[in-house]
């Protein structure tokens, strides 16, 4: 049985949890500790173990692009089972617009071999544009099983279903093949003591521009199309308002309140 | 006018307000930034123990048990004690001071006993113990709920006509000369009082500094992993575990791992209000390591999620329950981890020493929790110094 790869897309996101810090050039800021692997990245890598399973021969893989940091969310999708890892960084990556990204991460899926699935989540947590899977099929020239809430092996290559508020799609396509994954996917497994301490031990390989042959020229700031201009905080919302109940007139207050709404 | 201000409506802050009713006085209006409890007192792991070498801080540990063991008779609400016991287990370098913490323990009225291997094989059998040397048990000890406790002493408070303001935000404490006479909102209100308790955790250094008064608090976040033990584990007691420097009890069905000291265990912060509520990678590595050590018998554990929070540390790792150069002005803060399990009777000694200066809680000396002391190179410390442990115990 050949070797194939399922790679799996991931992000490095702060904390949800957190407040999240601008820079002055508009980026996010993505701190060591208290940045994260995207919950939605959680999903795909919850699939492609899966995946894995039904597969017999395959490993997983998990990409991002990034900085030195975000090893920290291949490290999460490694403990989770994650076979092996690959973090493109570069400084001239900084800045990239989504063309940009997927610049890059379809040199990644060419140059890492034996890749036959690309799973992605279906938006990061951070810039929540969701466009990059189809983006990535397009540069990859592959089809594209979009928003999956399932996904299995067929004969021919993969099925998904689609659920939406029409009903629910079934979509097929051969391999290779890029697929997206939704939060209704299934719940991503906690990671086992016996992972954890395998991860310590797997490889996170490094790659840079000049591995993938990208030019600088076609990522990073100068190449990027897409520019955030401005970024307003949501303002603070206002307090809830207290009815104080003397002896049962909250009750009229209250009727009068849900009334209005 | 309120007679009493107290700013920091945590657990430490309910119960200063607590003892000062139950010595009649219930004009007081606690002030909150956020909410009920919502400081380092919804995040505390919420261990209850007697297990101290400072005689003081283990009698307000008795004391504030007894709180426990009584309060939901006292106050008609469930606060979530769950008398497990707690459990000590430490290596051969510490028999020596940990027996002659004991004896001190004991002779405060602790119910604490050293027993053996069998004894704590037989309350975790999935526990590898050859590294121990010995063991105590306190059958009274286990584990609560800060959140749950501090919203029953809220709610108890407000029967008796304490007023809880909650999103108010203290923005300066108010003085005219050497005396206290209320506090301002961040609205601008002025909040007349006659008597401020500051309450309020790491929070409290600013509030007071303008004052000319410097609270030695470091804020340290402190990280915990929680497990998924995939099997059920009964309800085992508290482990404070010295010899792997790690604390864990069951809570949900899930085990709940601190590092007591070491890397990733404690780190100072420059804000309270910033820090990742993850835990670290190193630190979930380092406790999975532990955890692997310390409980061979759970065959298939998982990781389950991580949490994080703040303590309000001190030099010596002990409160600050102080009068201050402010006639009308007190500290209650830099609990250092031990808040929750030491709040109501730390309530008792700070209504104490407003209203006589002292107080008459029994084997606890007040002037030993002081401001001052640090200036005065009395630092509040234990004579039972545990090797390789962190100055808490």
């Amino acid at each position: 049985m050949p070797v194939t790869r399922i790679l799996t897309c991931v992000k490095f996101v702060p904390d949800t949890a957190d407040e999240v810090e601008f820079a002055a050039d508009h980026t996010i800021g993505r701190p060591a500790a208290g940045s994260m692997l995207s919950e939605l990245d959680e999903y795909a890598v919850e699939q492609a173990l899966q995946l894995r399973d039904a597969l017999p021969g395959s490993t997983v893989s998990v990409l991002t692009v990034g900085p030195e940091q975000a090893e920290g969310a291949l490290r999460k999708a490694l403990q989770m089972g994650a076979d092996e890892a690959y973090l493109v960084t570069d400084d001239a990556i900084a800045c990239s617009d989504v063309f940009g990204t997927v610049r890059v991460l379809t040199a990644a899926a060419l140059t890492v071999p034996d890749v036959v699935v690309v799973l992605c989540g279906m938006s990061s947590t951070d810039g929540e544009m969701g466009v990059l899977p189809a983006l990535l099929a397009g540069g990859l020239g592959w089809p594209l099983l979009s928003l999956a809430a399932t996904l299995t092996v067929t004969e021919a290559g993969l099925r998904i279903e689609r659920t939406d508020e029409v009903g629910t799609r079934t979509v097929e396509a051969t391999l290779p093949a890029v697929v997206s994954v939704t939060d209704r996917s299934g719940e991503a497994r906690y990671p086992t003591f016996k992972d954890v301490m395998a991860a310590k031990k797997k490889t996170v390989t490094r790659l840079d521009l000049a591995a993938l042959g990208v030019a600088p020229a076609e990522v990073g700031a100068v190449a990027a199309r897409v520019q955030v201009r401005d970024i307003t905080r949501n303002p603070d919302r206002p307090p809830g308002r207290v009815v104080v109940d003397h002896e049962g007139s909250s009750v009229d207050e209250l009727v009068a309140f849900l009334t209005a709404r | 006018m309120s007679d009493i201000v107290i700013i920091g409506a945590g657990v430490i802050g309910v119960a200063t307000a607590h003892a000062l009713t139950a010595r009649g006085i219930t004009d007081i209006t606690i002030l909150d930034r956020d909410s009920v409890g919502s400081g380092g007192t919804g995040k505390s792991a919420g261990i209850v123990r007697c297990h101290y070498g400072v005689t003081s801080v283990a009698a307000l540990a008795l004391a504030s048990l007894e709180f426990f063991e009584n309060a939901e008779a006292e106050l008609g609400q469930d606060i979530g004690f769950e008398q497990v016991g707690y459990l000590v287990g430490v290596g051969p370098e510490n028999v020596e001071p940990f027996r002659a913490s004991l004896a001190n323990q004991r002779s405060l009225g602790v119910d604490t006993r050293e027993i053996g291997h069998d004894e704590v094989a037989a309350m975790w059998p999935t526990a590898y113990l050859d590294d121990f040397a010995t063991f105590c048990f306190e059958p009274r000890g286990g584990y609560g709920d800060g959140y749950a406790t501090a919203q029953a002493l809220a709610t108890s408070l407000k029967a008796k006509g304490v007023t809880i303001r909650q999103g108010a935000k203290v923005t300066e404490i108010v003085v005219d000369g050497d005396k206290v006479t209320g506090v301002r909102l961040a609205d601008g209100e002025v909040v007349p009082a006659g008597l401020v308790v500051v309450a309020a955790g790491a929070w409290s250094v600013p509030l007071v500094s303008p004052l000319g008064i410097t609270l030695p608090i470091q804020p340290i976040w402190v990280q915990e992993v929680l497990i998924d033990p995939a099997v059920d584990l009964g309800a085992p007691p508290v482990f404070s575990d010295l010899v792997s420097k790690q604390y864990v009890h069951l809570r949900g069905g899930e085990m709940l791992f601190g590092n007591s000291s070491g890397e990733g265990a404690m780190t100072p912060i420059d804000d309270p209000d910033v820090y990742p509520s993850r835990a670290t990678n190193e630190t979930v590595e380092l406790v999975v390591e532990k955890a692997m050590h310390r409980f061979p018998g759970i065959e298939d554990p998982r990781l389950a999620t991580t949490a994080t929070g703040v303590i309000d540390t001190t030099p010596d790792n002990n409160p600050i329950v102080s009068a201050t150069g402010y006639a009308g002005l007190f500290i209650a803060a830099g609990m250092s981890g031990h808040g929750f399990k030491i709040a109501p009777a730390l309530g008792r000694l700070m209504a104490d020493i407003m209203l006589d200066g002292d107080t008459t809680l029994p084997h606890v000396v007040a002037s030993e929790f002081r401001l001052s002391r640090y200036d005065d190179g009395e630092p509040l410390v234990s004579p039972f110094v545990y090797h390789g442990a962190t100055g808490i115990r």
